[in-house]
């Protein structure tokens, strides 16, 4: 076969087709990771480029103010401590009541400056790589603006203003995506994350009556407006993943290990209806485990998911800070390997 | 059981906060034994949303509710309690480790333990092995419980231990632990006591820790 570009390869992939090889990009290289396998790297997509993945990553902006050490305050209204890692947590909320609902404003998604980011890589690597851009569904924002333990319990406490707040977070995410489709990029992701490692955070029936109608007013959004959409979420799925499958999404992201998730299982069930992204564990086998551990399970995971096409390969969640980069090299170089169609 | 016993238990697990105080407050003055209320209506009623949550019919979010009904039942039995001596099923000293922020697993099992009858003290996330190990020595623990959600911070549960053994303290608790990346195996490893799943389990790790004080 003709050798693609990245470009083309994403594309097919999500076209649950067979592109020329399977490819390969990661959400997150830890700058410790990415330092130790080409130093002076300068950041996230330059490691993209010289290690040669398929798509380069792309966040909108937002502004964020410094109140304190290591925390910012968000344009959305909510703090984040940084950690270690290159990414954040919410510790603090603005959103209680529905009363503070009704108060709050969230950042204008049209702002001109929000997709300067976007709209640059996409002229620089059109043609060459895939463009996938940082949007949300319905878990992450109401989660932020709520903390996590406050929306689990106004799940039972306060429905309503769950409620509000999924269609917020919708409304809001489907308005950032008309600015990423004017700028060009035809693939967006979300993160928000549904489950952990013995099931989902809500009961299914919670999960149908709050988020399953978002969800599939964010994503059917997102296809009418011409947009791919790679849908990650960590955990035990099996529950939910009818609906999320349903939804309308394209591919599926990380297949969860630690969560007990099975590639071949999940591709059985639905490879006829979304492309498969993951599964190399990050958590304890590239963390602990030797390369020639690494090497067979990305083996099989190439044999498992590369059969009729719709298969990324990358880790189970990202190349975090204890990923040894040796194994890192370990899988990107059974995938030159073995990855070919 | 006592009628107003029963309706505390149904009030812990559906949450109910208000009819729970006022329902505690009632059997008080009913003069029944604070030892029945707390072991038949409120530690009974969380052993129930444990074991739902087992089986896979309850979920967090009313695990959270009931809790926060019985946190509430408990504030108002404590005075009692101390009259009445009823004595704790242990000191439990819990926190998340050094370098990690996440705190809902943590708080989950702080709930639940405290709805077993263990008296918690709670060092909340990003706890460094010094805290802890003042924590034991100023509270005479007998069990800390680490939680970790990022394999990168799962070292510090190591580096705790440690540093308990250095104190001297290491022979006075038991240690559990838990988290997403965290398993029975890593436990072994590091000579933890005890490594639980998920909240509900954490019942049982820390009823066998306080009971098999070897």
């Amino acid at each position: 076969m003709v050798e693609m570009t990245s470009e083309e390869r994403i594309y097919r992939v999500l076209q649950r087709q067979e592109p020329d090889r399977v490819p390969h990009f990661e959400w997150v290289v830890d700058h410790r990771v990415r330092e130790a396998l080409y130093p002076g790297c300068k950041s996230h997509e330059d490691f993209a480029v010289k290690m040669g993945h398929d798509a380069i990553i792309v966040d909108p902006i937002y502004k964020k103010e410094r109140v304190g050490t290591n925390r910012w305050l968000s344009e959305w209204g909510y703090v984040t401590q940084d950690t270690n890692e290159e990414h954040g947590i919410e510790v603090e909320s603005p959103i209680k009541t529905m009363v503070d609902f009704e108060r709050f404003t969230p950042p204008d998604p049209h702002a001109p400056e929000r997709f300067a980011a976007v709209e640059a890589a996409v002229q620089k690597y059109k043609g060459d790589k895939a463009v996938i851009v940082h949007l949300n569904d319905v878990f992450s924002l109401p989660r932020y603006l709520m903390s996590m333990q406050e929306l689990l319990m106004a799940i039972v406490t306060e429905p309503e203003l769950v409620k509000a707040l999924v269609d917020m977070s919708v409304n809001v995410n489907l308005e950032l995506a008309k600015e990423v489709v004017a700028r060009g990029a035809k693939i967006v992701y979300t993160g928000d994350d549904y489950a952990y490692n013995k099931g989902p955070l809500m009961s299914p029936k919670h999960f149908r009556e709050f988020f399953y109608p978002g969800l599939c007013r964010v994503m059917q959004g997102y296809k009418e407006l011409g947009l791919y959409v790679i849908k990650h979420t960590d955990g035990n799925l099996w529950p939910i993943l009818d609906m999320i499958i349903d939804s309308g999404i394209d591919c599926l992201d990380p297949i969860d290990p630690q969560a007990g998730m099975d590639l071949g299982e999940v591709k059985a069930k639905y490879g006829q209806r979304v492309a498969l992204k993951g599964n190399v564990d990050c958590a304890q086998l590239m963390t602990f485990g030797t390369t020639d551990e690494v090497i067979e399970a990305t083996k099989d995971a190439l044999r498992t998911g590369m059969p009729g096409g719709g298969y990324i390969l990358s880790s189970s969640n990202s190349i975090h800070s204890a990923v040894k980069p040796e194994n890192y090299a370990a899988m990107m170089q059974t995938l030159r390997e073995y990855g070919r169609y | 059981m006592e009628p107003i016993i029963k309706e505390i238990y149904t009030n812990v697990m559906e949450g109910q906060v208000n009819a729970v105080k006022e329902n505690i407050q009632a059997a008080i003055d009913a003069d029944i034994p604070v030892s029945v209320i707390l072991n038949e209506g409120m530690i009974a009623a969380m052993a129930e949303v444990g074991h739902l949550f087992e089986e896979g019919e309850c979920f967090v979010p009313e695990m959270l509710v009931a809790a926060r009904a019985m946190q509430a039942g408990m504030a108002l039995l404590k005075p009692h309690l101390k009259n009445a001596e009823v004595v704790s099923a242990g000191k439990v000293v819990i926190g998340t480790v050094k370098g990690d922020l996440h705190d809902i697993g943590k708080n989950l099992v702080a709930m639940m333990l405290e709805g077993a009858g263990f008296e918690i003290i709670d060092l909340g996330t990003d706890v460094s092995p010094e805290k802890f190990v003042e924590a034991v020595r100023e509270q005479g623990a007998q069990i800390v419980a680490m939680s970790a959600l990022l394999t990168t911070t799962m070292p510090s549960i190591k580096n705790t231990i440690d540093a308990l053994n250095a104190a001297g303290l290491r022979g006075q608790v038991k240690v559990m632990i838990g988290g997403a990346p965290v398993t029975q195996n890593y436990a072994d490893q590091i000579g933890a006591d005890g490594f639980s799943s998920d909240a509900s389990r954490a019942v049982a790790t820390a009823k066998e820790l306080v009971s098999n004080k070897d």
